[in-house]
């Protein structure tokens, strides 16, 4: 498969997204393209983000069910969000404190997920997340049960399901600075990923740094998860769908894996985004609802499809 | 030019696996590690490749300290192949072998997939092969590294008796290229085609000889309790 077809794509949108809205087309000017400009510049980085932390995580893990919100980040990410909202109202600080909120969850997951060494074995990492998402999501539950306000809830309810809508510019390009560089250094160390799906023991005896590795995989896949978050809040697929479809592509060889599921993770979300402010208009749906009815046929497809096995085993 | 542990003792999750082990392993020469069950081989061999740390005693490389030597000249130099190899996606034959040596050649590539009967493999996926052809692919893989060394784990697993005999044939070769070869396994055909066999028992080396000596003596009769 030709690498510059999901680039190419996404260019599409991109012109597509700032051209296509409830605005008459000849009513186009400067303000209106700033205003979608901005929103393509966040789902572009977000969704490229989101897709390159899935990667990341599917290696640390090596596991192909692994997405960036695996490990109790979507749940500390949430629970951050809703103290927010509850303590200060809703405002531009709810993401931040939300991505702020996954890093921290990570952060504890690689603590508790310690076995003896420096070593975090996947099943270790991953039942220490799945333990710590609960405890926030029900610290999350008592808190919204405790402030019975109609105006949090909605918040709330708006903010998990995922919106591009308010995020700033600098927020976006600082979003987008992130993959870039997330990109350029994984591809660096594509080898070292390919390698560490060999299991722990043959990567060490290939030269790779496999504890210290691993560490940057996790931090570096929450840095990404953080940010998507800060901008758009939690949304769900793009991390998981990404990764996978730019596998069936283009293999699982990590050189070409990472650029191409970020082209394809900035793609869908800038598509569902489109579709989240275009369908219903003037009322806007969560992009959050669009990635899933989206990805979710797009996933079954893959399913389905003779010839790619996921993870090999599964 | 060795490869050497002294007084070696190794313990894993608070129980000592070896004993105050000591033995040298020398270029251009095999090695077949024996025992029975939990007698320490596996752990042995990844103490050599310095995958574990010893609680006391040393691990030397060419007489150098194992924790001296750089992981990246550890892996052009050693080639290691272990009991469980899952590979987690599905990456094609030639893809895995390449992986054995920092850069590597398409000529190196097929040449390994060549020498363990898999030349016409090289793009099928790793899922879409049976346990042997995956066992002789990892093989290719730490073949292709062109190592002074080449510890191997149950390498035999797997693999059927022309594969089998295959190995040994591949044993024979790396070591008149100058490497130091040293194979854990049960399989007692692959054991005699080396030049010397350590007999372990408990973390402990009870004997190191040469295959006929070692397959004759009273210490591996008891070892395996056979009468």
């Amino acid at each position: 498969m030709k690498a510059w077809i999901a680039p190419a794509l996404l260019l599409v949108l991109v012109a597509a997204s700032l051209l296509w809205g409830g605005t008459d087309l000849r009513q186009l000017d400067a303000a209106v393209l700033g205003l979608r400009g901005r929103r393509v510049l966040a789902a572009v980085a977000a969704g490229g983000a989101l897709s390159v932390s899935g990667v990341a995580m599917q290696c640390l893990l090596r596991n192909p069910l692994a997405d960036p919100f695996l490990l109790g980040m979507s749940g500390g990410a949430s629970l951050g969000a809703v103290a927010v909202v509850v303590a200060f109202g809703a405002g531009m600080w709810v993401g931040p404190v939300a991505a702020v909120g996954a890093f921290g969850s990570a952060v504890l997951v690689a603590v508790l997920g310690r076995s003896g060494g420096s070593m975090m074995p996947a099943t270790r990492l991953i039942l220490a997340g799945v333990a710590l998402a609960s405890v926030f999501g029900a610290l999350t539950t008592l808190i919204l049960q405790l402030v019975p306000d109609d105006g949090v809830l909605r918040a709330s309810l708006f903010w998990t399901s995922g919106s591009l809508g308010a995020a700033p510019t600098s927020w976006c390009v600082g979003c987008l600075i992130l993959g870039i560089g997330a990109v350029l250094g994984l591809r660096r160390r594509a080898g070292w990923m390919d390698r560490l799906l060999l299991g722990h023991d043959t990567a060490r005896s290939l030269g790779v740094p496999v504890a210290r590795f691993r560490l940057v995989l996790l931090f570096g896949a929450a840095l990404l998860t953080g940010a998507s978050v800060a901008l758009g809040g939690l949304i769900g697929f793009v991390g998981l769908l990404g990764p996978h479809f730019a596998r069936l592509l283009w293999g699982p060889g990590h050189r070409r894996l990472v650029p191409q599921s970020a082209w394809i993770g900035a793609a869908v979300l800038l598509a569902s985004d489109l579709l989240a402010r275009t369908v219903a208009y003037p009322r806007e749906l969560s992009v959050g609802v669009l990635t899933a009815l989206l990805g979710g046929p797009l996933f079954l497809f893959l399913l389905r499809r003779r010839g790619y096995a996921f993870g090999g085993g599964l | 030019m060795s490869l050497s542990c002294d007084a070696l003792c190794v313990e894993l999750g608070g129980r000592a696996v070896l004993h105050s082990l000591s033995a040298q392993l020398h270029l251009g020469k095999s090695y077949a590690l024996l025992g029975p069950n939990g007698s320490g081989k596996s752990t042995l061999l990844r103490s050599l490749a310095g995958l574990i740390s010893h609680r006391s005693g040393a691990v030397r490389w060419l007489g150098r300290p194992l924790e001296e030597i750089p992981v990246g000249e550890r892996a052009e130099r050693m080639a290691c192949l272990f009991q469980t190899q899952v590979v987690s996606f599905d990456f094609a034959l030639g893809e895995i072998v390449a992986m054995g040596r920092s850069v590597s050649t398409p000529a190196q590539v097929s040449g390994a997939l060549e020498r363990v009967g898999l030349a016409l493999f090289e793009d099928r996926v790793i899922s879409q092969c049976s346990g042997g052809e995956q066992q002789r692919a990892h093989l290719a893989r730490a073949l292709c590294t062109q190592a002074d060394f080449l510890l191997l784990d149950e390498p035999s697993n797997h693999l059927d008796l022309g594969g089998r005999a295959r190995l040994q044939r591949i044993i024979g070769e790396e070591v008149e290229r100058g490497s130091c070869v040293v194979v854990s396994s049960h399989d007692l055909d692959l054991v005699r085609v080396c030049d010397e066999v350590l007999l372990l028992e408990g973390g402990r080396l009870r004997m190191q000889d040469t295959p006929e000596r070692v397959l004759a003596s009273p210490e591996f009769q008891a070892c395996f309790s056979i009468s």
